[in-house]
């Protein structure tokens, strides 16, 4: 069974989510190696990332308990919540916040939600959770990773003294993706929308676009200020503007060099040839989400809203 | 009940054939329900009693406002919870007729005190808060006149729809834009085919005030948004019971009935300022005689300035 589980977990990875550097193709995740270190961001204020790169759950604590951004993978629980314990924090974990539907944000949901936590999330994340797997066996998500909220537009929560504000933006890395910002602290904690150096998947299948990547970036920065700490879904753990400028127009520059190709009738296979992203490669993380990859999620995705899909 | 919707159906007809201008229906001047009640210090009340809905679906009516209640294997869920000094009586009558389960959530369907009191006793005792956004600010900046000045505002607000799944059970959460507030919203049982309005709409009251629409311009209400609404509302079709702020429970006839009332009003003050000479006075001293507006009374010192300047022809501010 646990067999299983990491194996469904590493599919989920490869189609759907994370840049886990060290996860080679079809070889389960070794997540008894994976460590969790704790940076502090604020007072009550943390980030957990679970290292290298396989995910960022930025934590907040106080009277009122514990507030989570995500939850990582179940196999990594008893490392989380030892990480937040080690804060000094008590009480219950009260709320977790998901910022999109990808198993290695949402795969912890069911043992803090056993545990009494309330699952937050935009609607359309639930509506795919419930809806089919690609293969037709059983629901996207397993049912207790369900959240047990969910809010349209916008929403905030004031918990432990801390305002925090759940912004809905347009389609980018899913149609369901919520951006975490914390006000007092001015942290913001942005999923997987452009932050971190890294070839990041762009759920073509779940709502999300390479325009709207591009487009959320931009949003990022005008509703955070140059102070916000911003933290990204994987590795970061903390950037700023700098690498979502960066990381913005990188997207925008392979993405026109694709669009041209399409616009010209190449097929997939010359477009990949091409090596669009060659003068970005060094330095970027891109884990299960090669070059490669990388290139034939942006393709597939303007061959479908260009409507000129060639081979 | 028959009495109120042949009410209503009367004030459609007027206002259809009249144009809602001419005839009125004669309504008793002297009624006080409109009047401010005290929102700080306990009033006597007659005692509450809870009503069951459905199987798994609570009101508790009478002083303050109405307060629905649902029952969950893992806890209750309450729409408005009357003024701060009734918790007792009330989490008394819970706890005696309907459930001794935790009280998760309590939804605020607006931000007024007569609704949103409890919160103030809800919420340190572990229940989270629900309501707009706009009714959390309104809270925070104090909006109500005599309202009280510790009152707690939602822990957790929206914008939009908020959906609460507890214990297995859907609870949909709406807000909308300008209506009798700016903060109101409708929560939507769809297992039980229930939806509580909220203000939005009076039921049986109409004979103790409830004719008298309140709308709180200064809480960003609206009559346009108003109407629009209840046509919104009265358009969907996953619902039997309606469950008002106040007053008894009715049906989507109810709805219906009571957008023709705010219809028939607004059509009366459109035709009343359309010669540009009246002045916000006037309208005063018309609502009082034509409309039979107590004066001082709720409706007339908070809806007639909002009215005034949503209608009067000429540029605005």
């Amino acid at each position: 069974m646990k067999k299983l589980v990491q194996t469904l977990a590493v599919t989920a990875l490869l189609v759907g989510a994370a840049s886990v550097a060290e996860a080679q193709q079809g070889r389960p995740l070794d997540f008894g190696a994976f460590q969790i270190k704790t940076t502090k961001l604020a007072d009550n204020l943390y980030v957990a990332e679970a290292a290298p790169g396989v995910g960022n759950v930025v934590f907040l604590t106080g009277p009122d308990g514990v507030l989570l951004v995500d939850s990582m993978f179940p196999q990594l629980h008893d490392k989380l919540i030892a990480a937040i314990r080690a804060t000094g924090a008590t009480g219950p974990v009260r709320y977790v916040i998901n910022t999109h539907l990808h198993n290695d944000h949402t795969s912890g949901n069911t043992l803090l939600a056993k545990d009494g936590a309330v699952i937050i999330a935009q609607d359309n994340v639930l509506k795919r959770m419930m809806g089919p797997k690609a293969n037709g066996q059983g629901t996207f998500a397993p049912q207790g990773d369900w959240p047990s909220m969910t809010y349209s537009d916008r929403m905030s929560l004031r918990f432990d003294g801390e305002d925090i504000e759940l912004i809905h933006p347009s389609p980018a890395h899913t149609d369901g993706d919520t951006i975490v910002w914390f006000k007092h602290a001015n942290v913001m904690q942005v999923g997987d929308l452009p932050a971190s150096l890294r070839f990041n998947n762009i759920g073509v299948d779940e709502g999300g676009s390479v325009d709207g990547m591009v487009a959320d970036g931009k949003l990022v920065m005008t509703l955070a200020n140059p102070q916000t700490k911003i933290v990204p879904g994987h590795l970061g753990p903390v950037v700023g503007f700098k690498e979502i400028a960066i990381q913005d127009q990188m997207i925008q520059t392979v993405r026109d060099r694709i669009a041209k190709m399409i616009g010209e009738g190449k097929t997939l296979q010359q477009a990949i040839d091409a090596k669009p992203t060659a003068d970005f490669n060094e330095g970027r993380l891109g884990g299960n989400i090669t070059p490669e990859r990388w290139v034939t999620l942006i393709y597939t995705d303007l061959s479908r809203r260009l409507g000129k899909a060639k081979g | 009940m028959t009495r109120v919707k042949a009410a209503g159906a009367l004030l459609a007809s007027v206002a259809l054939v009249a144009g809602g201008a001419i005839a009125q229906p004669t309504r008793n001047p002297a009624i006080t329900a409109a009047q401010p009640v005290d929102q700080v210090n306990p009033q006597p009340h007659a005692p509450f009693v809870a009503v069951q809905v459905a199987p798994d679906l609570w009101e508790v009516p009478g002083a303050g406002s109405n307060v629905t209640i649902l029952v969950t294997d893992e806890g209750l869920v309450l729409v408005d919870s009357k003024y701060a000094y009734h918790y007792d009586d009330l989490m008394r009558v819970i706890r005696e007729k309907v459930s001794t389960k935790p009280v998760r959530y309590v939804i605020d369907t607006h931000y007024h005190a007569d609704h949103s009191g409890g919160n103030t006793r809800f919420r340190p005792a572990g229940a989270d808060i629900v309501s707009s956004i706009q009714g959390h600010d309104n809270i925070v900046n104090k909006v109500q006149p005599g309202a009280p000045s510790d009152l707690v505002p939602a822990n957790i607000a929206f914008e939009g729809q908020l959906r609460l799944y507890v214990g297995g059970k859907e609870v949909r959460i709406e807000h909308y834009g300008p209506g009798h507030t700016g903060t109101d919203v409708t929560v939507f049982f769809p297992h039980d085919r229930v939806i509580c309005v909220g203000d939005l709409v009076h039921i049986g009251d109409l004979d103790k005030g409830g004719q008298y629409p309140l709308i709180d311009y200064n809480g960003g209400g609206g009559i346009n948004g108003w109407i629009a609404r209840l046509d919104t509302i009265s358009a969907g079709s996953g619902y039997d019971k309606v469950i008002p702020g106040h007053g008894s429970i009715g049906t989507k006839a109810d709805i219906i009935a009571y957008r023709d009332l705010l219809e028939r009003l607004r059509e009366h003050v459109v035709a009343y300022l359309r010669d540009g000479t009246k002045t916000e006075a006037d309208l005063r001293a018309h609502l009082v005689k034509d409309e039979h507006w107590p004066d001082p009374g709720l409706s007339i010192v908070r809806s007639t300035h909002g009215l005034y300047e949503d209608f009067r022809p000429g540029p605005k501010p």
